[in-house]
């Protein structure tokens, strides 16, 4: 089986707070407007990336894993009856709901599907924009409750302003939101289980209101400290030559940047396929055995595990990521 | 477009990035690309080609140690040239790397009482040796042979009248009975010399540049026509040496009488002042064995030209020393064989 770095073409996702970044600077391509998510490494039923280059071009991502799995994906990823990851760019228009992720044991319990832990890098964001993270300082979820009940929910929310760079590490149970004029690439488990805490009573095209999933959500919400989530964020131990973004139980992904003199090098091993997101390009190319390819901002490509060395040249920022 | 035309335009390409491979001891592609101005999926598609030759060689490894960065290209350290100079008394050999580095030399002295054809039979059998125990002969990219003097390609003959016994002696064909699968080039080091040195002037494939080698015994020269030498008949280098001066002595002859260039100052001067306008070159180059330092030379034989001769500054072209850090004939050779290696990997398919 020929192993070589796969060029992803993404899924298209519409949702009424997407803006036009994708497009117009991402180099990507929607039937619509407002395209809110672009799903860069998807392995999912009706939303499955394909292949967009070399031998397997056309193929589907989920097509080209099953020939062989354990060879593909590597020996970390058996654990998962599932492809373990999903991986985004998100174009935040207009802020999202507030909202919170169940973990693996209520998710499986309530929903028949893991839960969610997930991790943004934001790539950019407007001056003065900001995402919700956590609630205030010292309060419970009692309060929390007592909040959403009386439709003060927003008051007991934690409001950052955030920058290009920024990394914030949302853990299963961690209330969140992204607000309005962010650029998000957001690398997450293979989960699409969310409970809405609030939606700013926005109504959807055909007037009504998008489903609040309250009592859910204040089944899982968790409330912890700064130390406890960066616990959960650097849980596994991890050395590189990056910046390592997060390296918890599911995944590590490490932000590299290459220049002329100092190309970035990888191996995939047979523990893990590669998952390269490219944030920035400027002449560069991918490189493996017998296989040079160009790469642009906005791409995704998926390296299955035993490729082997891997190295991009030219200048270009990417996140990799490997499962754990 | 013609093929020829992108035949050429990848030749041009390729020969690019081959140098700046072969300037560095590890380069990326981007830094090609920079350094090149070619974009970057060009270049990786011709270091592709030239890695498929083994001429060159790449770190692929993720984890660079020892200061190698992942994906860097370099010269196949394995692979070497060799030089060989003949002389009517000795042959000195040299052995350069890809990037024209010097990494042996060994002179190896004719027996006095043996005839010439068996002293060369000698060394040749010497240098085998050598080869054979400390290097891959496979790994030789070509040798490349100098002889002081002239010589005739049709005839592979060398002709020196100084050394008379190295017309006895088909050069190619002797190297190639010894070496039958590497290949030979034999070249007049003059010659050779002369093209090398000409590198150092900007623009040198559109110019005329005059080449001069002057030491304690011999005077030779070179003129190098737009890249290419202007052969005599019989493919002779230039025997500037043989200019006669008003006492009836060749200019080599009162060198060698003097044992010293600098001496012969004025008539150097003079011999050169007649060349300039009789050849009217862009350039000038001197490679001169002196105990003046060659820029003092430089400036002694200018200032003899405009207050002696009386050679206006407008007609003086650009006089300067030759390139240092080596044997000129063997660097010579040393860029020729890349260069042929280069064009035999695109012309010939």
């Amino acid at each position: 089986m020929k192993k070589y770095p796969m060029l992803m073409r993404p899924v298209s996702k519409e949702i009424i707070w997407g803006g036009d970044k994708l497009k117009r600077e991402y180099n990507k391509t929607a039937p619509f407007d407002k395209l809110a998510e672009s799903w860069e490494l998807s392995v999912r039923n009706n939303e499955m990336c394909i292949i967009d280059n070399g031998e397997y071009a056309g193929v589907e991502i989920g097509t080209f894993i099953g020939r062989d799995p354990v060879a593909i994906l590597g020996s970390n990823a058996e654990k998962y009856d599932r492809f373990p990851l999903l991986i985004k760019f998100i174009d935040a228009n207009d802020k999202l709901s507030i909202q919170v992720h169940p973990d693996n044991e209520y998710s499986l319990e309530h929903e028949g599907e893991l839960g969610k832990t997930e991790m943004w890098y934001i790539i950019d964001a407007e001056p003065g924009a900001k995402l919700v993270y956590g609630l205030t300082d010292g309060c419970t979820v009692e309060e929390l409750a007592e909040a959403v009940e009386s439709g003060k929910t927003e008051g007991k929310m934690c409001y950052v302003e955030v920058k290009p760079g920024d990394v914030y590490f949302i853990p299963s149970g961690q209330v969140h939101a992204i607000g309005a004029g962010i650029l998000i690439a957001e690398i997450q488990q293979n989960s699409n289980i969310t409970y809405r805490v609030y939606d700013y009573e926005r109504r959807q095209a055909d007037g009504s209101l998008r489903q609040l999933h309250t009592e859910k959500a204040l089944d899982v919400i968790k409330v912890r400290s700064e130390d406890e989530i960066n616990a959960i964020r650097f849980s596994v131990p991890c050395e590189s030559s990056g910046e390592i973004l997060c390296s918890c139980e599911y995944f590590t992904s490490v932000k590299y940047k290459a220049c002329s003199e100092l190309p970035i090098g990888l191996t995939a091993g047979d523990d893990s396929f590669i998952s390269i997101l490219v944030i920035d390009a400027d002449n560069a190319v991918i490189m493996s055995d017998n296989f040079t390819l160009p790469i642009a901002k906005g791409e995704s490509y998926f390296i299955p595990a035993g490729t082997g060395e891997v190295v991009i040249d030219g200048k270009a920022e990417i996140i990799v990521t490997t499962v754990n | 477009m013609s093929e020829t035309t992108l035949k050429n335009i990848k030749y041009e390409n390729t020969k690019a990035i081959f140098s700046e491979i072969t300037l560095s001891k590890s380069i990326t592609r981007a830094e090609i690309s920079e350094k090149t101005g070619l974009s970057l999926v060009t270049v990786g598609k011709i270091a592709e080609s030239l890695i498929d030759t083994g001429i060159i060689s790449q770190v692929l490894e993720a984890k660079p140690h020892a200061g190698r960065r992942a994906g860097s290209l370099s010269v196949n350290e394995n692979m070497y040239m060799v030089m060989v100079d003949v002389c009517p008394d000795k042959f000195i050999v040299t052995l350069y790397n890809l990037r024209m580095e010097l990494i042996y030399i060994k002179r190896y002295d004719f027996q006095a009482d043996i005839p010439f054809s068996e002293n060369v039979d000698n060394i040749m059998g010497k240098i085998l040796e050598y080869l054979l125990q400390n290097y891959d002969i496979a790994n030789c990219l070509a040798i490349g042979v100098s002889v002081v003097g002239s010589y005739m390609k049709s005839k592979d003959i060398a002709v020196n009248s100084h050394f008379p016994e190295i017309s006895s002696i088909n050069l190619h064909a002797k190297f190639s009975e010894y070496f039958p699968s590497t290949d030979i080039i034999v070249s007049s080091a003059t010659n050779v010399a002369a093209l090398y040195n000409a590198t150092i002037i900007p623009g040198h494939k559109e110019k005329g540049i005059l080449y001069w080698y002057i030491s304690y015994e011999i005077m030779l020269g070179a003129f190098i026509l737009n890249g290419n030498i202007l052969a005599g008949r019989d493919e002779k280098v230039s025997d500037f040496g043989a200019t006669l001066c008003f006492d009836g002595l060749t200019l080599e002859d009162k060198i060698k009488i003097s044992k010293s260039p600098e001496a012969c100052a004025e008539e150097i001067a003079l011999a050169l002042y007649n060349t300039i306008k009789m050849m009217n070159p862009h350039a000038v180059i001197l490679e001169i064995e002196s105990i003046l330092p060659t820029e003092d030379f430089i400036a002694l034989i200018k200032n003899l030209l405009t207050n002696k001769y009386r050679l206006k500054g407008s007609e003086i072209p650009e006089i300067i020393g030759s390139l240092r850090g080596g044997n000129s004939a063997h660097l010579g050779l040393a860029m020729e064989i890349r260069h042929n290696w280069l064009e035999n990997l695109l012309y010939s398919k």
